[in-house]
């Protein structure tokens, strides 16, 4: 999907979140083949031009959105809208009703709330401009930073699954998955 | 190059028929079409399902396919069809450089019964047996099963063959007329289900 009809960039109080071009891939690149960031990704890539291509050929970058923080990137956000899981015959009001986000911070940038912020703003679009009833957000359960940003943007731990998930060092680790619903996301808003 | 067992069919690795104590389980053939049709157009049967077939052309249509015909199986007892059985090979979540190792290493189960024969453990009988075709003939590491989770019957079926229910997805899935409702999932490991007295 893209991003083109909603407005960009949007600005959070210390960041700027806009889609990724390809203008970014370099600094995305830099983050992202550090090797305590893709301990955790689902990938570690190592060359530039052999990872170039693997994200044309998934599409990747048009679900790819980036975090500035005074003019240079310090990650990136992911956010892929689908359909969720419904009987046959109710299958239109399932359409693009459900999202999955992810993000991947630079650890030069990391401990200052950053992808909180980013996350707050990027779920509030979820809810309010497409039309996404349900979030969810995937990690090795290992991976204790990601899920500690899960619990702060109030999403809930739905799933612990034991040796689900194959790590490229740890071998089948578990995995867990952590969602939001739009009514509960709007209530905790009033509150 | 040879070809490994892990990329056989997976029913082409498990000797048919299987039989347990009352049931024989098989591959579905299109001779079976008409009798799981019957089944199928019980409304009380396709109530927590993903489809309701509208005719016998639709049915045939959604679940003759050849993707399905390798994927379900039928339960007899005595002479007569009783229900089907589903179990399918999936790959879970990997990181990219170990992909290959974890390609179809895991199966879904799924099991539907006549209503005429509810009460008496055959669903329960089939998916126990289900389970020990998984890990020892087919040889996958782990097996999940899901449903809206005010489906009971079949999550007793799945704790009573010793699967853990591992997550709960809160308003997650469309019902046709019960709204968005939650869903459940189940799992166990191979070396669970070896350690399990049986």
């Amino acid at each position: 999907m893209s991003f083109d009809h909603l407005s960009w960039p949007r600005h959070t109080d210390r960041l700027t979140i806009r889609p990724a071009t390809t203008a970014d891939l370099a600094a995305v690149f830099a983050v992202r083949s550090h090797p305590d960031v893709a301990e955790w990704m689902p990938g570690r890539p190592t060359s530039y031009d052999e990872w170039l291509l693997a994200l044309g050929r998934s599409g990747a970058v048009d679900r790819m959105l980036v975090m500035e923080r005074d003019g240079s990137v310090i990650g990136d956000l992911y956010l892929h809208v689908e359909d969720a899981w419904t009987q046959a015959e109710v299958s239109e009001q399932g359409k693009r009703a459900q999202a999955e986000i992810g993000w991947c911070l630079s650890p030069d940038h990391q401990g200052h709330g950053y992808v909180t912020e980013a996350m707050r703003t990027l779920i509030g679009i979820c809810f309010e401009d497409l039309g996404v009833r349900r979030l969810t957000a995937n990690a090795f359960a290992g991976n204790t930073a990601s899920l500690r940003v899960m619990e702060r943007l109030g999403m809930v731990c739905e799933a612990h699954n034991r040796a689900d998930s194959l790590h490229r060092d740890h071998g089948w680790v578990d995995g867990v998955t952590y969602a939001l619903l739009r009514d509960d996301w709007r209530a905790a808003a009033k509150a | 190059m040879s070809e490994s067992p892990a990329s056989t069919p997976p029913f082409e690795r498990v000797a048919w028929p299987v039989r347990t104590e009352r049931l024989l389980l098989r591959p579905m053939t299109p001779e079976d079409f008409g009798r799981l049709y019957e089944i199928r157009a019980i409304p009380e049967v396709t109530h927590w399902l993903t489809g309701r077939p509208a005719s016998y052309d639709d049915y045939v249509a959604r679940y003759g396919t050849p993707e399905r015909l390798a994927s379900t199986l039928v339960m007899e007892a005595g002479d007569t069809i009783i229900g089907d059985l589903f179990l399918s090979l999936a790959t879970p979540y990997s990181q990219v450089e170990v992909r290959d190792r974890a390609m179809d290493t895991e199966a879904v189960l799924g099991w539907l019964l006549d209503p005429a024969y509810a009460g008496r453990g055959y669903a329960t009988e089939a998916a126990r047996e289900l389970l020990r075709i998984c890990f020892e003939d087919i040889g996958v590491r782990r097996v999940v099963a899901g449903a809206f989770a005010d489906n009971t019957a079949s999550q007793r079926i799945m704790e009573k063959i010793g699967m853990r229910i591992e997550g709960r997805a809160v308003g997650a899935s469309l019902h046709r007329d019960l709204g968005w409702r939650d869903h459940v999932d189940a799992a166990i490991l191979a070396d669970e289900w070896r350690a399990k007295p049986r």
